[in-house]
């Protein structure tokens, strides 16, 4: 990892799933700096707002009110500005032909979200590691999935 | 001096220049007064002032300056006028060393040139670099010595311009070529000398040498285009070919080994012996467009893949004929005329949719350029030669070329067949409940329902019971075989007419199996079971009924006949003859009037005492009209006479009376005639009479009898008591009162036509009864014909079918009735589903969210206060995580259970080891950890939704693996083999279908063979959950997945041996 500090940007309508991705971090003790958008209406209002302090990695979560994770995911892939931001997509479900669809339309990993503190450690650090390596692309469609 | 001056020839005009030199006074200047100037200055002045073009001349050793208009810009305003009559050494002393020694050159001879000499002057109010042709000449004098220089000036400033321009463009062509980014090449074919620009040598790797040999550039050309190019150069230097080159070829730059594609454009040049002697050009890298191209192509390569395997129907039909261009699978198996279609017309493929609007529909597409789309369109496809109705969502949608102009039409559908089957399935069991709603209601008469052929296709018990037959032997019978009207072709059309009008009841006479003919009233209509049409009739025994009716009628027919036989016994009876004398009073009697008297041997030969035998009654008729005979001359009686065996007979005499000369009466002649018959036939004719009066009288159903005009003559008791009217107010036209208002017009109608044709008269309608209520009644009437065919009267007969027109009507609401209840189940069945779907989606995210939110606090309090908890708490918490852990379980089977709904269908045709290997890659770690073998025998090819296959083969490989045996490492044995239905030997297989039998086997703990059907079942566990994990859904997501394919599953097994599943479906 590099050792500037990371800005990692969550979209997630969920109260608790915001507590432990930020309980996570914590545990992790890595210089990164969390920001938190409660819907996709908030998210596209925040990073249209902060053209000069765009996050390194954004986790997105799928079912928000307002505007959907898939609306997000097509609206920042078409501006410019935003298309190279590594988008990790962070929910609860997963569906193969919705996962299909996103790793279409461009998102660089999933993760569902698991169901122990440990595993959930695991991977939101492997998401972090792997979105922060320079020269950083969509991976293979097999590598879709983060595993915990 | 100034008129000096101007009177000089020689200095005339001039302009400015002319002026001032005039002006000037030259006796103060080297030159001296003008007059005095020698003769060729004087006329190279004249010549100078009258020129155009920059003259200056500088005179004598001095160098005298004098110059014209044209020259004086060139001197520029710091040497102008000063220049004028002063030495050239004083006006340009700064450059005098370098010019110094041409002027002296010129003065000894020799003439010097300097041609497009800059000079930036200002003539047109700025400064602009202009360039001048000097040339200085020597100016002899009339000795021949070089008196002075003249120097000319021609200005070449546009010439010099222009020679910039074209130098600035020969630079633009360079800058064209470099950027470009193209290489030069020209090449001597004479001598072989090859040159290029840098790039060129760049991309060839050449030497910067300026020239080299072809075969050196050549070489870098990769093998295989080698030959091409070395050919197309051979064909440019050819001159009869034209000597154009342009090739693409790929070279492989020595240094870097990078492969560069290269497209090489030039000409030759050719000498007057048409030999060429020079091939140049350009070349160009075209790496990046080839690439570009070939991508382009692959793309375009993996559309038409793409639309080929797309899951629904795509055709592409262009141009006004309709040719097929494209058309993918699934259209193909859609037309079922196999898959030789692309490249033919539409509408040679499918003659069968002339007709069908839809060659119409895509014109019009052609056409306007509209898209057309339809919905639920029945369209009737002949696949394998048998046409049928399939329904199609589908569209037509224009395809626009770069002009934008239609040159095709795409064709894209969605076949709903199944959907409108369905439909039709519920429709047709409406009819069925019509049908045998009807049947059940009637069953008090025979129910007979018919095949097109005249096959009896059900017959109720009713229906055996009268006709005698058992129900295998009336499967032999056809309709005409119980019917004695019917033949084949009859019953044919009967069976026509019934699907598309109703038939009103009519009667015929069926026969049984002991050949008794009896009359039925048959009431029929058509129906459709299982999609064929079929006939039923209602055969009512009607002999009752219609003894009564030929009662009346015989009754009627018989009276005419017996008057008929009258007559010829009137013509063909012997009559009696007898002669009164009236003085003897004695009788003389013919042979045959004795007979009549009964008297057959007679001793007294002619004489009978004819009075001895009337009846005392009779006598005194006798005696009273004899008297009146002897006054009128004619006698004529009739009596009774006592036979000696006291038997009376009905005589009538008559005779003529002839007088005597005094007018008396002398004797009579006469004639004697037995009557008795004739007497008894009308006593008893009045009696028949009165008992058809009785009879009809004594029947409930309405009789009346008509004149043949129509003119109603008799009613029976019935009618009166119906109508409540007095047989006055019915006769003639009056009945026509009880007709209801609205079926008069009608009744009149049929009524007349009956009379007029004298066809049967059968029409149904309403009475009025006496309270007032209509009734329905159906009123027939025949026309009774004499011997010639002369209609003598009508008969009819009106029966009151109220009940029965009642029950069809409430037959008919019932009908309407279910079919609204049915609609409805339907809609709420589409909600129900609506709702289940509603609930997938909760339970795959809504419920799963809480619950993963308590398995991962859970799992920070294990991880952060476990030491906080006492051993029990520790337990019961683990015990808490381990319910949460099985209800995800839970949901995601029931959430893939729900998934596997058979509209998700998108056949296959793959092998089956493909799926297979994924679902390996899938259970790797878990066949690892088990040591487990998976043995594959024969495999085929299946016809499959993939999706849905693989997670049947992994919900079975990953029981296997739960259910292994504890003392052996799984080995799974698949095999797969095709095979026609009939070799399986199973009920549930249809015996000529072709299925492709998957077997499954493994040697694990297996089961009982009594759960081989349970354990399908949703939720059913063998097991116990400490004993083997799982929700008990995953083999009954299997036979759901099995079922989707339309096929069936079987499980076998054996304690501590094995199970083994059978899969059959369908393989094509």
């Amino acid at each position: 990892m590099n050792n500037m500090k990371h800005n990692i940007l969550l979209a997630d309508d969920d109260e608790d799933d915001r507590l432990l991705f930020q309980e996570v971090l914590e545990e992790l003790s890595i210089e990164v700096s969390l920001s938190t958008v409660n819907d996709g209406v908030q998210l596209m209002q925040f990073l249209s707002s902060t053209s000069n302090n765009l996050p390194n990695a954004l986790f997105l979560d799928l079912n928000m009110p307002r505007k959907s994770g898939i609306e997000c995911l097509s609206e920042i892939k078409m501006i410019d500005g935003l298309k190279h931001i590594p988008i990790v997509i962070y929910s609860t479900s997963l569906n193969m032909e919705v996962v299909d669809l996103l790793y279409e339309k461009g998102a660089n990993y999933y993760i569902r979200k698991p169901g122990e503190f440990s595993s959930l450690k695991n991977v939101i650090s492997k998401a972090i590691s792997l979105t922060s390596s320079d020269n950083f692309q969509q991976p293979k469609r097999v590598e879709f999935i983060l595993q915990p | 001096m100034k008129s000096n001056n101007t009177e000089h020839y020689f200095l005339k005009g001039g302009g400015e220049m002319g002026k001032l030199i005039r002006n000037k006074d030259w006796g103060n200047t080297p030159l001296g007064d003008p007059k005095d100037w020698p003769h060729s200055l004087q006329t190279m002045v004249s010549v100078m002032l009258d020129n155009p073009f920059g003259m200056y001349i500088a005179w004598g050793k001095e160098y005298t300056q004098i110059y014209n208009d044209g020259y004086r810009p060139i001197l520029g305003q710091t040497k102008h006028p000063n220049a004028l009559g002063i030495s050239t050494r004083k006006t340009f002393s700064e450059i005098w060393h370098i010019i110094g020694s041409m002027f002296d050159g010129v003065m000894e001879g020799i003439p010097v040139g300097f041609p497009d000499f800059m000079l930036p002057l200002d003539r047109n109010g700025f400064v602009e670099n202009c360039y001048f042709d000097f040339a200085y000449s020597p100016i002899r004098l009339d000795n021949g010595e070089v008196g002075g220089v003249l120097v000319t000036v021609i200005e070449t400033t546009n010439k010099k311009k222009a020679e910039v321009e074209l130098k600035e463009s020969e630079n633009e062509l360079h800058f064209a070529v470099e950027a470009a980014q193209l290489g030069t090449f020209d090449f001597n074919p004479l001598t072989n000398n090859f040159s290029a620009n840098n790039r060129l040598k760049k991309w060839f790797g050449l030497p910067p040498e300026e020239q080299i040999e072809l075969s050196h550039a050549t070489d870098a050309i990769v093998e295989s285009d080698k030959e091409r190019v070395s050919n197309a150069i051979e064909k440019a230097l050819d001159y009869s070919l034209g000597g154009n080159y342009d090739i693409e070829y790929t070279i492989i730059n020595p240094i870097s080994k990078k492969e560069i594609i290269l497209n090489a454009k030039g000409r030759a040049w050719f000498n007057e012996n048409k030999i060429a002697y020079r091939l140049n050009g350009t070349v160009e890298d075209v790496t990046e467009e080839v690439i570009a191209r070939q991508k382009v192509e692959e793309k375009e390569r993996s559309i038409l893949t793409l639309v080929e395997s797309a899951p629904f129907p795509i055709a592409v039909y262009t141009g006004t004929e309709l040719r097929i261009t494209l058309a993918n699978q699934s259209i193909m198996d859609v037309w079922g005329k196999g898959n030789d279609v692309i490249g033919k017309l539409y509408t040679d493929i499918l003659p069968e949719l002339e007709g069908q609007q839809i060659f119409e529909q895509v014109r019009e597409v052609l056409a306007t350029g509209i898209p057309f789309h339809a919905k639920n369109q029945k369209v009737n496809l002949t696949i394998q030669g048998k046409l049928k109705s399939h329904y199609f969502n589908y569209s037509f949608t224009p395809l626009f070329d770069a002009s934008g102009t239609v040159y095709g039409v795409m064709n894209t559908a969605a076949e709903v067949t199944e959907l409108n089957e369905a439909k039709q399935k519920v429709e047709a069991a409406l009819e069925e409940i019509k049908l045998f709603k009807f049947m059940a209601d009637t069953a008090g008469d025979p129910f007979i329902l018919m095949d097109e052929d005249g096959h009896f296709v059900y017959l109720n018990e009713m229906a055996l019971q009268k006709w005698g037959y058992t129900e295998q032997e009336i499967k032999q019978l056809k309709v005409p075989d119980v019917d004695v009207i019917y033949d084949d072709e009859k019953f044919h059309e009967l069976f026509k007419q019934s699907q598309v009008k109703s038939i009103p009841p009519f009667e015929t006479l069926h026969k049984n199996k002991e050949g008794l003919i009896y009359p039925v009233e048959i009431s029929m209509g058509s129906v459709r079971k299982d999609g064929t049409l079929l006939m039923f009739a209602i055969a009512r025994d009607i002999t009752e009924r219609k003894k009564a009716e030929e009662d009346i009628i015989s009754a009627f027919r018989k009276i005419e006949e017996n008057e008929e036989r009258l007559n010829i016994i009137i013509n063909a009876s012997e009559l009696g003859v007898w002669e009164y004398h009236v003085k003897t009073d004695k009788i003389n009697t013919s042979k045959r009037c004795q007979e009549i008297f009964g008297v057959f041997e007679n001793e007294h030969a002619a004489h009978l005492d004819t009075s001895a035998f009337f009846h005392p009654d009779d006598l005194i008729v006798r005696k009273n009209a004899i008297e009146k005979s002897f006054k009128t001359g004619v006698l004529q009686y009739q009596g009774r006479i006592i036979w000696s065996d006291h038997s009376i007979h009905w005589v009538e005499s008559r005779g003529k009376v002839f007088f005597d000369k005094h007018n008396g009466p002398e004797r009579v002649i006469g004639t004697m005639r037995d009557i008795t018959e004739e007497k008894n036939f009308h006593n008893q004719l009045l009696e028949r009479e009165q008992k058809f009066r009785l009879l009809a009288d004594s029947m409930a159903q309405h009789i009346w009898t008509s004149e043949p005009n129509g003119n109603l003559n008799y009613f029976n008791k019935s009618i009166f008591e119906y109508s409540g009217l007095s047989s006055d107010e019915l006769m003639g036209d009056g009945w026509l009162q009880i007709v209801h208002p609205d079926d008069q017009d009608m009744f009149r109608k049929e009524w007349l036509s009956s009379i007029k044709t004298g066809k049967d008269f059968l029409l149904e309608h309403r009475y009025r009864k006496s309270d007032g209520q209509y009734r329905w009644h159906i009123s027939r009437a025949l026309p009774q014909q004499d011997k010639n065919g002369e209609i003598t009267m009508w008969v009819g007969t009106s029966t009151d079918i109220q009940e029965q027109k009642m029950f069809t009507n409430e037959l008919e609401k019932q009908v309407y009735e279910r079919t609204k209840e049915l609609n409805q189940k339907n809609i709420d069945l589409e909600k129900m589903n609506k709702e289940l779907q509603a609930f997938a989606y909760i339970s795959s995210h809504d419920l799963q969210e809480p619950l993963r939110k308590i398995q991962i606090f859970a799992t920070q309090i294990v991880e952060r206060e476990s030491q906080n908890l006492t051993e029990n708490g520790k337990d019961k918490f683990h015990r808490m995580q381990k319910a949460a852990n099985r209800m995800q379980h839970l949901i995601q089977d029931l959430l893939a259970y729900s998934r596997t709904n058979p509209e998700d269908r998108s056949y296959e045709i793959i092998n089956l080891k493909q799926v297979i290997e994924l679902v390996k890659e899938d259970l790797k770690e878990e066949l690892q950890q088990n040591n487990a073998t998976i043995e594959l025998d024969e495999i085929c090819e299946v016809k499959i939704i993939p999706f849905q296959f693989r997670q049947l083969i992994f919900n079975l490989l990953s029981n296997t693996l739960k259910f292994k045996h504890p003392k052996k490492s799984p080995i799974i044995t698949i095999q797969c083999k095709l095979g026609k239905g009939s070799e399986f030997n199973l009920e549930k297989l249809s015996e000529e279908m072709e299925y492709c039998h998957i077997q499954i086997k493994d040697n694990g703990i297996g089961f009982e063979q009594e759960y081989s059907e349970k354990i399908f079942e949703v939720f059913q566990r063998l097991h116990g959950k400490d004993q083997y994990n799982g929700t008990g859904i995953g083999l009954a997501i299997v036979k759901k997945i099995v079922e989707n394919h339309n096929g069936y599953i079987t499980a076998k097994g054996e304690l501590n041996e094995g199970a083994t599943f059978n899969i059959y479906i369908p393989s094509y």
